[in-house]
């Protein structure tokens, strides 16, 4: 088989103008797509295992099974613009997916025995984590103890997470200022690191290995003095315990099981006032909406396809590598090449040169034959 | 410095407004500066600052839906009466155990807040 006759579908749209290939190409890889988010890629990670019961990735299983763990304990992903106001729910999935299976079950388990009435701040995950790991380290458990001693703490010095974590950015940052005379960024070790400074500032207990003390040294006093003239923190008081809604609303459960027509599209488009307001932009700006600039389809072989170096990025060598992993690659995911055809026939690629390369060079290697 | 911090409702109109201050007097005046008359805080609370700023940010989560919208822009404003937001307020003090208590009504900043009593 010959590379340069095979044919690829290719979307196209016709013009010699050059300055419109770039401006597409800028658009179609940057700021006019919509990338897909982190709880999408979890979603479908989620939805391929419970809804096709298809087991045969691993990431998918793990990730599958950790959303479990979290649903267990009344914690649920969302995404970051949707039900984010209900207890239980957080949207750092990329923190999330960094916690073990053990570190999720204390976490999420901590969070919902003491602060069921509110959203999982993003700490929680941070702090279970790096105390998990160094108490693994020294051998020694993490007592139920200090746990319930950590929520008396957060609950009587600063009323939920999300306040704490904005306590102690505050002090870390002026923290960082006195010793090193410039702001420093965050560093997400301090969640744990200052709540068990605290702790022993206050009095605590129980055993917390040293490694956990003697980072950011002095950090504490750096706190608000409403906090630090506290004698002694009260014990944990019980917060009545509401139903959560979304026990009903979660979307990772067997998925939504809805599919809806694009009128329910343009009946919400038409209720938003941003959209009504463009569509009227365009209106005033006599905007004429010409059907015949709308992009066609067309096979085309390989070899009619050209590469504008000047458009195009160069080729990433690893990228296509990648394309053709084993456990991912499959013909029926590759993209739609996106050309411009000029008036003398040439198809000059805006989109796509990445698939475009991989099918020829596995032409080359005989992987793709007659 | 001291610790005291406070939580307040604010009417100037016929929609309620809430926020924080370390200062409620001058608070207050900014309020009637821009308004050009004499704002009144229907309810003032005090206490632990880390609670008040709790407090602040409980509500706009459990009123997320309650805030007054105009063509898609949230104001600072609820669409609710005083008495459900002062509703809201209480329950999510006594139900979280914020360490905050109302102590004043009807505050203005001609009126001397060292007259405030429980309420």
């Amino acid at each position: 088989m010959n590379w340069q006759d095979f044919e690829v579908p290719v979307l196209y749209i016709e013009t010699d103008n050059l300055a419109f290939a770039r401006r597409a190409f800028s658009i179609v890889n940057g700021k006019g797509k919509k990338k897909q988010t982190a709880y999408q890629k979890l979603r479908n990670e989620v939805n391929v295992v419970r809804i096709d019961g298809d087991t045969t990735d691993e990431d998918e299983v793990i990730t599958e099974r950790k959303v479990s763990i979290a649903e267990k304990h009344n914690c649920y992903p969302v995404e970051a613009f949707k039900y984010k106001n209900y207890p239980g729910t957080f949207s750092n999935i990329a923190t999330f997916k960094t916690l073990s299976d053990e570190e999720l079950e204390l976490a999420c388990g901590w969070h919902d025995k003491y602060f069921h009435f509110v959203p999982l701040h993003v700490s929680c995950f941070f702090m279970f984590r790096d105390i998990h790991r160094v108490f693994k380290s020294a051998k020694r458990p993490f007592t139920d103890k200090l746990q319930h001693d950590m929520a008396s703490m957060i609950q009587q010095l600063f009323g939920d997470l999300q306040q704490y974590q904005e306590s102690v950015t505050e002090a870390f940052r002026k923290w960082h200022r006195t010793k090193y005379e410039y702001d420093g960024a965050w560093n997400d070790e301090g969640y744990a690191v200052a709540l068990l400074q605290l702790y022993k500032h206050f009095g605590g207990t129980e055993y917390v290995p040293a490694s956990l003390l003697d980072r950011f040294d002095d950090l504490i006093s750096f706190f608000d003095p409403a906090i630090l003239n506290i004698k002694q923190f009260d014990d944990y008081e019980e917060v009545v315990r509401r139903p959560n809604p979304m026990k009903n609303l979660n979307e990772l459960k067997g998925g939504i099981g809805k599919t809806v027509t694009l009128l329910d599209r343009v009946e919400k488009l038409e209720d938003t006032a941003k959209w009504r307001k463009a569509v009227e932009r365009l209106k005033n700006e006599g905007f004429e909406f010409d059907l015949n600039r709308m992009p066609s389809v067309a096979q085309v072989k390989l070899g009619d396809i050209l590469i504008d170096e000047d458009i195009q990025r160069t080729l990433d060598e690893l990228h296509c590598s990648n394309i053709i992993n084993p456990k991912t690659f499959d013909p029926a995911l590759l993209q739609i090449l996106v050309c411009i055809k000029t008036s003398d026939g040439k198809f000059i690629s805006i989109d796509g040169q990445h698939t475009a390369s991989v099918i020829a060079g596995l032409i080359v290697a005989g992987i793709i034959h007659d | 410095m001291t610790d005291t911090y406070y939580f307040y409702i604010v009417m100037p109109f016929d929609r309620p407004g809430f926020g924080i201050a370390q200062d409620i007097k001058d608070r207050s005046q900014k309020y009637s500066s821009h308004t050009g008359k004499l704002v009144n805080f229907p309810f003032i609370y005090a206490g632990h600052r880390p609670h008040a700023k709790a407090l602040e940010r409980a509500i706009k989560t459990v009123m997320a839906d309650k805030i007054w919208v105009v063509e898609d822009w949230r104001t600072e404003w609820l669409d609710v009466t005083l008495s459900e937001l002062k509703e809201t307020v209480d329950t999510l003090i006594s139900e979280r155990h914020f360490k905050l208590k109302c102590i004043m009504k009807d505050y203005d900043f001609t009126k001397d807040l060292s007259n405030s009593v429980d309420h």
